[in-house]
């Protein structure tokens, strides 16, 4: 196989950088006795909790597996437990069942087209439910694009669906590809009565300070420049779209359409398990905010008035996508198990969706 | 990669993410989850304030003085219409005001609003000075509040705010929720610059301070409990935030403060500078995104840091007059006049639709 070269490019910018730059220091600890936090408009719906009843599923469901699969990971190592979460139940209620009525369209992040293999979420775990009657497709968004620009691909991939009466129409958005599907819903607001969920996983609801740094005439769209992979040159104005300058001041001058129920989860971790690729990004972030998960701050991801499903102890892309699998050299018992707590996650986030949908919000 | 990343574990050192100085920015918040949102007054506050100003002898109503001391975010609504008539003077609010970290040990340097209260006594109002410990933790100092109000004496047809500044605030939303017999009294609270998420300075400093308060001896400021510093972090105020619902019997209001890098006093620059990797949308000591009480009324952001939006720095000696930088006196009594006009205006359309 072809190997990219971004180790090469990442040296660059850290090179850049560092010549460039002077030091900011930390101001605040990684701390994770906090509550859960978002930071959002005035106005803007609030967010409310969900995460005991995630926590449950998703611990149910490592437990059941953990002996196939040989999952040594304590659940509450994988999915961060913040001082304000409730306590778990006294009685446990039973897991829901699968309803492969929800048909599932999963929309990629940033960047997703320039690497075939790896840019494409859960794709294993989505062949899993397949087995289990679910119609889980793949939206080929453009990666290198604007959000205005994919929202308009969703909405072709959205009317291409037949929809049988009984089905229910999920988005999943990794990253970038949460905020397209928002894009979606506010510019086809007639397309978007087909939707019944948004379920947005470390999404760049905010957008992220990296890239209005990235974007900096200094930097003069470096990034999009690079010749990475396979990537379609689409629009080129992916950054713009991960601007948190200019997506925090999008969502507060365009109101989400009230008929979607949304849900959000979050993804941060330690610098120390944040894969090699991110840690330099995760450097820049980490002044603001140390929790965040190499991409994005914690605090960016939540979509307002959505569900808080919970915060994964993963970085950017271990969360949702192969990339250490095929450019890191983790330790191959860590990669493996990355792997298979991402089946379980989705399948957990898909089990949560069934039962949630089928109760009046 | 590698070596990139190890350049980058040795020196820990990167190039920080810098942010522009602009307006044209939505008013952000920092919420925990499950606190209720903050509406908007913004609007009918500008036009308060505006008015007020424009009478000011000091202020000469000309175009655009307004402007310069009340910023416009560009998600704040437009004016309704013409401004309605300012509600007439009120002899039922009784006013405190309770200061913030260590304020009280440079009580004879300044206190928060100590120049503009003579003119709100003239328009009716009993205003007075309610000073806490300046080193203790809000919980300790909620204490004192608590007494404070026992002792009051309020008239039946008397309503009680409290206006925090900084620390002050904290206090103030502590004691309400440690005294839910007392909080009845409490018409509505006001919080100007008020450190309601803490600040991630305080985060930061902590150390430094701890170490230099246990050497700082004064009969000016007692150390109390020491706490004042744990107060204000970010991850104590949030998470207090989280697990504390604030009484709904009373009114909450905020008034936040920022300004750019000249208008900021001397000696709140450094502060100014470690907040910028955040945002310059900052007051030296503050964030605005920390400094909304959730649930309560936004009622605009003033062109102030941290002192001068109510500290009279200005006419101190030269040593302390000399870190102002504000190339204008910000207007604290018409601040002063402004927040109780428009509280007063939203009491009794409350007690209206009562």
């Amino acid at each position: 196989m072809k190997r990219i070269s971004i180790p090469h490019h990442f040296f660059c910018l850290a090179a850049l950088s560092l010549l460039i730059g002077g030091c900011q220091p930390r101001l605040v600890p990684f701390n994770v006795n906090v509550p859960a936090q978002t930071l959002s408009f005035l106005g803007a719906p609030p967010v409310f909790d969900a995460r005991l009843r995630f926590r449950e599923i998703f611990c149910e469901l490592l437990d059941d597996n953990r002996q196939r699969l040989d999952l040594k990971i304590g659940c509450d190592d994988y999915l961060w437990r913040l001082n304000d979460e409730p306590p778990p139940a006294a009685r446990s209620i039973s897991m829901p069942d699968h309803d492969p009525g929800l048909r599932i369209l999963i929309v990629p992040g940033a960047f997703s087209d320039c690497f075939e293999d790896v840019g494409k979420p859960y794709q294993e775990a989505a062949a899993r439910l397949r087995q289990l009657g679910y119609q889980i497709n793949n939206v080929d968004t453009s990666g290198l694009s604007t959000s205005t620009h994919n929202a308009e691909i969703i909405a072709k991939a959205v009317a291409g669906l037949a929809l049988a009466p009984s089905e229910q129409l999920v988005l999943l958005g990794y990253s970038k590809g949460s905020t397209d599907i928002l894009h979606f819903l506010v510019n086809y607001p007639e397309m978007a009565l087909r939707i019944t969920a948004v379920l947005s996983v470390a999404g760049a609801i905010n957008g992220s300070p990296l890239a209005d740094r990235f974007s900096e005439t200094s930097y003069d769209n470096w990034f999009v420049k690079l010749s990475f992979g396979k990537c379609r040159p689409g629009d080129g104005g992916v950054l713009d779209s991960l601007s948190r300058t200019r997506q925090f001041q999008w969502l507060a001058t365009h109101p989400l359409p009230d008929h979607v129920r949304y849900f959000s989860l979050a993804a941060f971790a330690r610098y120390e398990d944040v894969q090699l690729h991110q840690r330099f990004t995760y450097k820049l972030l980490e002044p603001i905010e140390p929790l965040n998960d190499g991409q994005l701050i914690f605090l960016d991801q939540l979509i307002p008035g959505s569900a808080l499903l919970g915060y994964v102890n993963a970085d950017h892309w271990t969360v949702a996508v192969p990339v250490e699998e095929k450019f890191s050299d983790r330790d191959p018992a860590q990669k493996a198990e990355n792997r298979k707590l991402r089946q379980l996650l989705f399948e957990a986030m898909i089990l949560f969706l069934a039962e949630s949908l089928n109760v009046a919000p | 990669m590698a070596l990139a990343v190890t350049v980058v574990s040795i020196f820990g050192c990167i190039a920080p993410i810098k942010h522009k100085f602009t307006t044209d920015f939505p008013a952000p918040i920092l919420y925990a989850v499950g606190t209720p949102p903050v509406s908007d007054g913004r609007a009918r506050f500008r036009e308060i304030f505006c008015q007020l100003l424009a009478e000011k002898p000091d202020y000469p109503g000309q175009a655009g003085v307004c402007e310069n001391f009340l910023w416009r975010l560009n998600d704040e609504p437009l004016p309704s219409g013409l401004p309605e008539p300012l509600p007439a003077k009120s002899t039922r609010y009784r006013v405190l005001v309770v200061p913030g970290l260590l304020n009280e040990c440079f009580a004879d340097i300044a206190l928060p609003f100590e120049d503009s209260m003579e003119s709100l006594n003239d328009r009716g109002y009993k205003i007075d000075e309610l000073v806490v410990s300046g080193r203790a933790s809000s919980d300790s100092n909620s204490v004192t509040i608590a007494e404070a109000i026992e002792n009051l004496n309020l008239g039946a047809d008397e309503k009680l705010v409290l206006v925090g500044h900084s620390k002050g605030a904290v206090d103030i939303l502590h004691f309400l929720v440690n005294y839910p017999e007392l909080a009845p009294h409490v018409a509505a609270v006001i919080s100007v610059a008020g450190a309601i998420n803490g600040s991630p300075l305080a985060a930061f400093s902590a150390d430094i301070y701890n170490s230099l308060s246990r050497n700082f001896q004064t009969d000016r400021c007692d150390s109390g409990d020491d706490g004042a510093m744990d107060s204000l972090q970010p991850a104590v105020r949030l998470s207090w935030l989280a697990a504390n619902p604030l009484p709904d019997t009373v009114r909450y209001f905020s008034v936040a403060a920022f300004t750019n890098h000249e208008n900021i006093n001397l000696l709140l620059k450094t502060g100014y500078d470690l907040l910028s990797i955040y945002g310059p949308r900052n007051d030296g000591l503050l964030l605005i995104t920390d400094q909304v009480i959730p649930g309560g009324t936004l009622l605009g952001y003033v062109n102030a840091d941290h002192w001068s939006v109510v500290l009279p720095l200005e006419g101190q000696s030269s040593l302390i007059s000399g870190t102002v930088q504000a190339p204008q006196k910000f207007p604290r009594e018409v601040l002063l006049q402004a927040v109780m006009v428009y509280v007063a205006e939203a009491l009794e359309q409350n007690q209206e639709q009562n």
